[in-house]
Parts: structure tokens; C-alpha cells; sequence
């Protein structure tokens, strides 16, 4: 049997963790239209902006795959990754996996007509991939979460 | 695919539980046990188990498939 208090804060920050997933997809889209010529030459030097970006997207990907809950108690940690909200990272990343594979299409045929570097390439399939994981994740947990 | 009945809802209510009653009994969040209720989410067997132990009836009284 689980404590009743460890249920009660579990579900407050499940709840927490599902709006904090959707606005962080939102704000990393947002990061990304909002610095898409940062590589280019003329617009140098804007590594510190790279890099806090490469930190922010590293924070992202390992949240959505640990969960949160760092500094809790294991049975919260195991509540708030309990196997409704496994089922839900599963299809969170696997959408993830789509937005990648079609960023990378749509890039590549793009790249035809006007080329990108790499970096730009790069930073745009990380940008559809971890966000579309993200967004599908606060989604789909906003849904667990709903009462009838 | 098969579709699956559930009456954990209906088991839970005439016991006069609460969902965060029956996830305290069963050791899972009160949103999995919602998800279950709500038919967004098909439990695994292990946790089918423990709910159908946990209200005191077999697992067929709770879950079963539509025919």
C-alpha cells in the first residue's frame, strides 16, 4: 500500500509536469524561429546563444525521458512514472520519431532549392523532434489527468 | 482490435472508494487509475491483478472483451 500523502503530491506534480512540458515545446519552437540565421557569418559571434541552446534542448530530452521528480522520494519518483504515464512517453517519442523523420524530408527537399548548413539542419530536426515529444507528452498526460 | 469492457469504475464506486483510495490500495497514481476508468489506457496484466485483488474479485469481474 502507497502512502496517501505521497498519491496527493504525485498528482500535483504530475499536473505540473504536463503544463511545464507543453510550454517548454512551445518556448523551444519559439527559441528556434526566433534565432534561425544565429550560424550564419555575418551574425557571429553567437556561440553562447548555441550553446545555452544545445543545454536547453539536453535539459528537455533528459526530463521527458527521466520524468522529474529529482529530489523526491522514490515512491513519489515511481507514482509520477507509473505505467500510465510509461505508456504515454512511449507515444510521446515515438511521435517524437515521426516529426524527425518528416523535419528530415522536408529539409532535405528543401536544401534543394535553397541550401542550409548543417547546423541549421541539425537544429531544426532537434527542434521538431524534441518539441513534438514534449507537446505530445503535456498532451496526453493533460488527457490522463481529466476527470470524466 | 478487440475492444475491452471495464467496470473498475463501477467495482471502485460500490465499494465507496475513491480513485485516490483505490491507487493508495494498489500503489499506482490516481491518474492511471483514471486512465483505466476512462478507457484511455488498457493496464497491463500485473496491474489488472492487483486491482481485481486489491476490490476483492476476480479480474474477469472487472475487465473483460466484448464479444
Amino acid at each position: 500500500m502507497t502512502d496517501s500523502d505521497d498519491i496527493a503530491l504525485a498528482d500535483h506534480l504530475t499536473r505540473r509536469r504536463a503544463r511545464v512540458s507543453t510550454v517548454s515545446a512551445v518556448l523551444f519552437m519559439a527559441s528556434m524561429a526566433t534565432s534561425i540565421n544565429v550560424e550564419d557569418g555575418s551574425t557571429r559571434p553567437q556561440i553562447f546563444h548555441l550553446v545555452a541552446w544545445v543545454i536547453w534542448a539536453a535539459v528537455l530530452v533528459t526530463m521527458l525521458a527521466i520524468g522529474g521528480g529529482l529530489g523526491r522520494s522514490r515512491s513519489v519518483r515511481g507514482l509520477m512514472n507509473d505505467e500510465s504515464t510509461r505508456a504515454n512517453r512511449q507515444h510521446a517519442m515515438a511521435a517524437g520519431f515521426w516529426a524527425a523523420v518528416f523535419a528530415g524530408l522536408g529539409l532535405y527537399l528543401f536544401n534543394l532549392l535553397s541550401p542550409l548548413t548543417a547546423g541549421e539542419a541539425i537544429r531544426l530536426i532537434m527542434t521538431a523532434t524534441v518539441a513534438t515529444a514534449l507537446f505530445q507528452f503535456g498532451k496526453r498526460e493533460r488527457e490522463s489527468l481529466a476527470d470524466d | 482490435m478487440t475492444e475491452l469492457l471495464c467496470r473498475l469504475k463501477a467495482a471502485r464506486t460500490a465499494r465507496g472508494w475513491t480513485q485516490a483510495e483505490l491507487a493508495e490500495q494498489v500503489g499506482v497514481s490516481r491518474k492511471t487509475i483514471n486512465t483505466v476508468e476512462n478507457h484511455i489506457f488498457v493496464p497491463s496484466t500485473t496491474l489488472a491483478l492487483k486491482l481485481a485483488r486489491a476490490l476483492d474479485c476476480p479480474v474477469e469481474a472487472l475487465f473483460s472483451l466484448a464479444d
